[in-house]
């Protein structure tokens, strides 16, 4: 007990007043699994690795099914019921959004910015990584056109947005002139062209090569009336001479044909959690067992149907030539577990096939969601060059090898007389060709016809409002960005 | 629900701690020395007073005719009478052969030692708001954890069961709600060791089903058999001690200790059965095929009619069965003069009422303490446990990832559970859902934890008035959960069964240094003051590993090496916080009057960058002991009153790591050739500037005592503002960021607590003893800096639900209003087209014609206005029966049942059967319930009056009766109880979804009843045995 007690004697008051003195130093305390911004921003793989981020941000993979009914529902191909998603939906088929709908913000409007923002870091930061000036060329003109790609489809959806170029920029920042926007997306790519490999050259299937900066370039041109410089581009991808139209149709959009040359750019998707395609869950009717229209797709019990149904329009569907073989990509009957045939044809109950794998996992399918595919190049160049100059002979030659593809008659001057009637074939083309590649919505504005169409499906007039043919900034930014105004009518 | 220390039928009150003084013994003849003993208030005799003989292990008890005898070794042996509430008296037996004695009741609440932060002080010392609670006031039932046995007994502490699965953490809040993101819950103290209270492996799960909201609390670990006392700390008096941890009231737990004499045995057992206490009712196959039909044929529908045989399937039942429980508890105690000891162990296992959940626990815990009074103190307090929890399919997603329940809720129940072949059966049209039998059988967890917790400490004193202490602790958790999810279920056979084992370790260690000071000068100053440090180091790691498509499956998850290695997952984190404190206090007593305490704690935290890390927490509070004054000293009918006040500032800070810290992570992969490619991306929007949330409290009570102590009670208003919130300010999205961390805005909790206590009638064999406690409950967000309002989401298919606004309370629901359903005679004209007869009719808030988010209001509170719990006890000789109620008033819940029915996912899948049997048709235009035909122009309007159901309820929390053997003949036994008790016996309330307190979703604040994990009604019976 007394040896106890004379070491509690001095052990305990001496303990005591360490403690009391307690070195606050040891505060510091730095995250273990985390890494700090010297290493990423200074470093080779460092740069690339937040260069892929901003890829990564651009790759919605199983969000993509928003992004194409978003694009299609509002439009006279697309129709939905059901499910939870029709919560969303039933607001875009009836022109009756607002800038609360959950979509905008978390499928358009918060991925795109997170691109911009990794975009603008590697940039910002390209100069001081220790690597070679070849090396930092590239991923300089990747983070470029990657970030000027944002901000066309953020344009296309939102009209004119807050053009951030820093990650240091405000908060509070205004949204760009109309001018200021087209004029960044046309220098930041066209400045960047130089740098980038040649199309099938570069590093990765998916990376930036001139073929897509070019087409990221003809698209935006074609949606902004640029005409010519549309057409331009769309030659500069067809000089490469690297791509071709798939010879089936219906086959480019098989997993086993990825990669293919008529794929400029596309969503890479995976039968795996996150980067997978949910789009064939949405398309299956209830029930569906077989279709005698897909021999080739076994669908399994295992492969998820979703309550909700992407549906397409009877009257649209009904548009197709009989021959036409792009309708080996729309199902209209099948056969329901209790052995019944289901017709789909009518009530606006066809569903567009262009994204089954009989690899598919629970909801994930791997089919790739094309962006750009060469087909789309040829079409915008007919449609640029008919607006500039009418329909001439190159016109009637570029969208004949995608009739032709698809096994229907040529188009000739007797069918399309006009510049008028012209773009009114094309814009048919445009519906058999693209559907569920989500293209819709920008052909009918860009073409005038948005609002009309949805007058003419019988949308109350109350809801097709001129203002519709922007979508409204998400509220959460005009909540949280003061000087972002709202676009009118919302 | 604690008997252990039971010696009495005639009081609750248990739990005696006898100190035995050495004195001289001398040999002597032995003498029997008997007699009785009685109460001097009323001359009623007592039962079950030790009486020992002073230095020696000798000891017995009286009877039930209060009747003693014991032999004495010598003439100088002096007799002590003790019993928990009288005061202990000492006679010598000065050769006397009969001593009979009247036992003078102590006045409780003024002698009783309190336990607070860093100490203990007299009861009647006491300047804040402190609940003191023994082990005899817990609700007294078989429970796993300290928190189920808080609920309703104490005003300002809000407990509710959110979810009936075995295991699942309870809401608990003191005094409502500090924080928007910081953290809510109080901070646990065990043996002065805080608790860290984070879980080493979390809810997340490799598939939706799987995930389980609902975590296990830390203090399931801890034995509840061993808890001698609960002390609530409530005011700024009282918490600013523990500084940033203090802002949410603070609860000290401690355990039981040996008492000097024999060793005592206890041994504890109970039995006991449970079963849902409330299931809501869905359409059976014949009302499913009635109604289903009925709405497809009135709206025309192409939805696949109801046809073919119907099997009548109630899924739910399929679901839930009858289940078990049981615990066991043995400990040892006892200990002589200087050194004392209790040991015990436990075992509790609990099935639950859903198919494959349950959970079960082995403890052990060591007291252990040497003393020399004014001398040293030496003592270690350590348990160690094992828990083994079954977690079921509990998702909170939507269609396949929602729970079995879910499932079983929505199913077609027209169709049968088995194929003929004996596999389950799937209906087509209730993709992707899956069986819900086979969910429940084929995606599952189990969780291992084992835990140690304890602390060493030392306490020298230097002069008597002058200490030292050292206390070193350390709280080691390492839990693992694997779940499988096998081929045999949809998501299963997708994968070719899906194997995910997560490790997690958390560890706590602790320093702390403390000088104490406590002196009574004179009659007429006393000071009790206390200095000292204390260095908390935070770590937690993880890792998980997945694998997918196996040959065999049979090894479930403990096959994790045997799948395809190609498609194997794996992942891992580490983190680490530091907390380093200073803190000091003073209690200054003027002549037994006049109370003053003053204390400050500095808080340096490793989670805040170079230029904030300290924040200081200074409290003061004055006390007037009234009843000490002249003019009441000697009054019949105030037995006690004392006011009080305090004023001070306590702390939070928030709940994650580095947050000031500007990293770079991984996130999801980019894909180039087909192939995933790891990425690197900002982790957050760093706030180096981030700093302390602190809230400032405001309390005024008075303690009272009426009529001889026989009613007590206080009455309190409190006033907490809190500032410098911590909250997730929504950033611009075009930043590429969602939200940032910072400090805005302040919020404001304010109410009065009520707690009363009396003894209505105390005669010879009959007694009736009331308690009540009442409190209510103000929030309101006073702002948010430059955000005006912030909406938040919900689960499932639920768009937006709460708002956060200022001049609202947290947990605000947001949404429409429903007038009723529009009839054939109203005027369409008013509203937008496609409108038709049935259809619910919402209030066009602004106007125009249109319903829109633009339409939408505050409808309600999750927090309720007021609640309350009240307790009886009547006592007829040795049986006593206890019934304890507590509800809350005032407070909504969102019922996602409703909003299944109302805006169905899928028009086929089974709904609620009330609104669908009573629905709106043209012959039955009702008001109540509308068509549920699909309707153009429905939308995101799932959040509305008809779905936010008043949650006020009232319940019979438990009942229990028991009985105390007449054994006082038995040598070898001291005590024998029976009991059986009854809990959640009944609910009064409006609410319809599965239970008015139920939070299916883990938030404390948000009230979400989605398909909660039904709660259960527990029929108990036990047995207490004292050796």
């Amino acid at each position: 007990m007394n040896t106890m007690k004379k070491t509690f004697k001095y052990i305990v008051p001496v303990l005591a007043l360490l403690q009391l003195t307690a070195c606050t130093k040891s505060l510091n305390v730095t995250p273990n699994s985390e890494f700090s911004p010297g290493n990423v921003l200074t470093t080779e793989p460092g740069i690339r690795s937040l260069l892929y981020s901003s890829y990564a941000n651009e790759q919605l993979q199983t969000n993509s099914r928003y992004w194409i009914n978003d694009s299609e529902d509002c439009t006279d191909i697309g129709y939905n019921t059901d499910g939870a998603e029709n919560g969303q939906l039933i607001q875009i088929i009836n022109f009756n959004w607002t800038s609360n709908l959950g979509t905008f913000s978390g499928d358009i409007w918060a991925p795109s910015y997170a691109s911009i923002r990794d975009a603008n870091g590697v940039i910002e930061n390209i100069d001081n990584v220790k690597t070679t000036d070849a090396i930092k060329k590239q991923y300089k003109a990747e983070a470029r056109v990657l970030r000027a790609q944002a901000y066309a489809w953020l344009y296309s959806f939102f009209g004119t947005v807050p053009l951030r170029t820093s990650t240091s920029s405000p908060g509070n920042l205004a949204r760009c002139t109309d001018e200021q926007l087209k004029t960044f997306v046309e220098t930041e790519i066209t400045q960047s062209v130089a740098d980038l490999p040649d199309p099938g050259k570069e590093v990765a299937f998916g990376r930036i090569n001139k073929a897509i900066a070019n087409g990221i370039l003809a698209k935006f041109f074609l949606n902004t009336k640029q005409w010519q410089k549309a057409a331009d581009a769309c030659q500069n991808i067809i000089n490469f001479g690297y791509y071709s139209l798939y010879p089936v149709f219906a086959d480019m959009f098989r997993t086993a044909n990825e990669q293919n040359r008529e794929m400029i750019l596309v969503l890479q998707c995976r039968n795996e959690t996150d980067y997978s395609n949910w789009y064939q869950c949405g398309a299956l009717p209830a029930g569906y067992k077989s279709s005698p229209q897909f021999p080739a797709y076994n669908y399994l019990p295992t492969m998820s149907i979703f309550a909700t149904n992407y549906r397409l329009r009877t009257a649209f569907v009904s548009t197709y030539a009989p021959t036409d073989k792009r309708l080996a990509t729309i199902c209209t009957s099948y056969i329901n577990n209790a052995g019944n045939t289901i017709n789909l044809l009518p009530n606006d109950n066809a569903r567009c096939f262009k994204y089954w794998d009989n690899a598919q996992v629970g909801n994930n399918g791997g089919a790739d969601v094309p962006i750009i595919r060469y087909a789309d190049i040829l079409l915008t160049r007919a449609e640029a060059l008919n607006e500039l100059n009418g329909p001439t002979v190159e016109c009637f030659t570029l969208i004949n090898q995608v009739r032709s593809r698809a096994g229907i008659a040529p188009l000739t001057l007797v069918d399309a007389p006009t510049q008028d009637a012209f773009r009114d074939a094309i814009l048919r083309e445009r519906g058999w060709e693209f559907v569920g590649e989500g293209k819709r919505r920008e052909d009918m504005i860009r073409q005038g016809k948005f609002l009309s169409s949805a007058l003419a499906r019988g949308i109350s007039a109350n809801n097709v409002t001129a203002g519709k043919v922007l979508f409204p900034i998400p509220q959460s930014e005009i909540d949280a960005n003061k000087l972002c105004v709202q676009n009118p009518g919302y | 629900m604690d008997q252990l220390f039971t010696l009495s039928i005639k009081r609750r009150n248990i739990y005696t701690l006898l100190l035995l003084f050495l004195c001289s013994v001398r040999a002597f003849a032995q003498q029997t020395v008997s007699g009785t003993v009685s109460a001097s208030k009323n001359g009623e005799t007592l039962v079950g007073i030790t009486v020992s003989i002073k230095g020696t292990q000798t000891a017995t008890a009286t009877n039930v005719q209060g009747h003693y005898s014991i032999k004495t070794n010598s003439a100088n042996d002096v007799l002590v009478f003790s019993y928990v509430g009288y005061t202990s008296q000492e006679i010598p037996v000065n050769g006397q052969s009969t001593i009979n004695v009247k036992m003078e009741e102590e006045a409780r609440s003024i002698n009783e030692v309190v336990v607070v932060g860093y100490g203990t002080v007299r009861k009647s010392d006491l300047t804040g708001a402190v609940t003191s609670l023994k082990a005899s006031e817990l609700t007294k039932a078989a429970n796993l954890n300290v928190q189920q046995a808080l609920l309703g007994r104490s005003s300002g502490v809000q407990v509710y069961q959110k979810s009936g699965e075995p295991g699942s953490a309870m809401s608990v809040q003191v005094r409502g709600i500090t924080s928007i993101t910081g953290n809510n819950d109080p901070l646990y103290v065990i043996d002065g060791m805080p608790v860290n209270d984070g879980v080493a492996v979390g809810g997340a799960a490799p598939a939706g089903t799987t995930n389980n909201p609902n975590n296990r609390t830390a203090l399931s670990s801890l034995n509840p058999a061993d808890i001698a006392s609960i002390e609530i700390l409530k005011d700024a008096s009282a918490t600013a001690i523990y500084g940033s941890r203090g802002a949410n009231g603070v609860v000290l737990i401690t355990t039981k200790r040996g008492s000097s004499g024999k060793m005592t045995v206890a041994y504890n057992v109970t039995y006991g059965t449970q079963q849902a206490a409330h299931l809501q009712r869905f359409m059976t196959g014949d009302e499913y095929t009635q109604a289903i039909n009925g709405i497809i044929d009135l709206g025309n529908l192409s939805t696949t009619k109801v046809t073919g045989a119907n099997a009548n399937t109630d899924w739910q039942r399929l679901l839930l069965r009858k289940a078990s429980l049981q615990s066991h508890d043995v400990s040892f105690s006892g200990g002589n003069e200087n050194t004392k000891y209790y040991v015990s162990a436990g075992f509790f296992n609990q099935q639950g009422i859903m198919l494959r959940s349950g959970t079960t626990r082995y403890d052990v815990r060591m007291n252990l303490e040497t003393a020399v009074k004014d001398k040293y103190n030496v003592g270690v307090s350590f348990t160690s446990s094992y828990t083994r929890d079954l977690y079921n399919a509990t998702g909170t997603g939507l269609n396949d990832n929602g729970s079995a329940l879910y499932m079983a809720q929505n199913y077609d129940p027209t169709a049968p559970v088995y194929n003929p072949d004996g596999s389950y059966y799937r209906s087509p049209l209730m993709s992707p859902m899956d069986n819900p039998l086979a969910v429940i059988n084929g995606q599952y967890g189990v969780g291992d934890t084992y835990r140690t917790f304890g602390n060493l400490y030392g306490e020298y004193f230097i002069i008597p008035s002058l200490s030292a202490k050292v206390r070193l602790g350390a709280d080691l958790n390492d839990a693992q959960r694997n779940y499988w999810i096998d081929p045999s279920t949809l998501t299963g056979a997708s994968y070719n069964g899906y194997a995910d084992v997560r490790d997690g370790k958390r560890a706590y260690y602790l320093v702390e240094g403390t000088i104490n000071y406590n002196k009574s000068f004179n009659e007429d100053n006393r000071l009790n003051a206390v200095i000292g440090s204390t260095y908390e180091r935070y770590t937690s790691s993880s890792l998980v590993a997945n694998s997918r498509s196996f040959a065999l499956s049979d090894l479930t998850y403990n096959g994790l090496g045997t799948g395809d290695n190609t498609l194997n997952g794996v992942s891992d984190g580490r983190q680490e916080n530091i907390l380093i404190s200073y803190l000091a206090r003073a209690n200054y007593s003027f002549k037994n009057k006049y109370l003053l305490t003053g204390s400050i704690r500095a808080d340096g935290s490793a989670r805040f960058g170079q230029n904030n890390r300290f924040g200081y927490f200074p409290s003061g509070a004055v006390a007037w002991r009234i009843h000490e004054e002249d003019f009441l000293k000697n009054n019949k009918i105030i037995s006690d009153l004392k006011l009080r006040a305090s004023f001070g500032v306590t702390g939070n800070q928030p709940n994650a790591n580095y947050i000031y810290y500007s990293t770079y992570s991984s996130g999801r992969n980019a894909v180039f050739n087909e192939t995933r490619t790891s990425i690197l991306q900002p982790t957050r929007a760093a706030n180096p500037d981030l700093k302390w949330e602190s809230a400032q409290q405001m309390d005024i009570g008075t303690d009272f005592a009426l009529f001889d102590s026989r009613i007590t009670g206080s009455i309190e208003y409190y006033n907490r503002k809190t500032f410098n919130l911590l909250y997730d300010i929504p950033l611009p999205q075009s930043t590429g960021f969602n939200s940032q961390t910072r400090n805005v805005g302040s919020m404001r909790n304010r109410g009065f607590e009520f707690s009363l206590k009396g003894s209505a009638v105390h005669s010879k064999d009959f007694r009736l003893e009331l308690g009540a406690n009442l409190t209510t409950l103000k929030n309101t967000v006073l702002s948010l800096g430059s955000v005006p309002q912030s909406i938040g989401g919900g689960p499932g298919s639920i768009g937006q639900v709460s708002i956060l606004k200022p001049g609202y309370s947290m947990g605000s629901f947001f949404g429409y209003i429903v007038d009723g359903v529009w009839q054939k005679t109203d005027d369409f004209t008013k509203t937008q087209a496609g409108v038709r007869p049935g259809d619910l009719k919402y209030r066009d808030i602004d106007g125009n014609g249109v319903i829109n988010t633009n339409d939408r209001v505050v409808l309600g509170k999750s927090l309720p206005d007021f609640y309350y719990g009240f307790n009886t006890s009547i006592s007829y000789k040795a049986l006593t029966l206890d019934a304890f109620f507590e509800g809350q008033y005032g407070a909504k819940m969102l019922n996602s049942s409703l909003v299944d029915a109302y805006y169905p996912v899928d028009y086929r899948r089974n709904k609620l059967a009330v609104p669908y049997l009573n629905r709106w048709t043209p012959t039955n235009p009702t008001n109540e319930y509308p068509s549920f035909l699909p309707n153009d122009v429905r939308g995101q309007l799932q959040v509305n009056t008809r779905t936010v159901e008043d949650a006020s309820y009232l319940r019979l929390q438990s009942v229990r009766l028991s009985y105390s053997l007449p054994v006082s003949k038995l040598k070898f036994v001291k005590s024998v109880g029976v009991f059986a008790t009854a809990q959640n016996l009944f609910t009064v309330t409006k609410y319809t979804g599965s239970d008015p307190a139920a939070n299916a979703l883990g938030d404390n604040i948000l009230r979400i009843d989605y398909n909660t994990y039904p709660l259960t009604r527990t029929f108990t019976g036990g047995l207490n045995v004292q050796f």
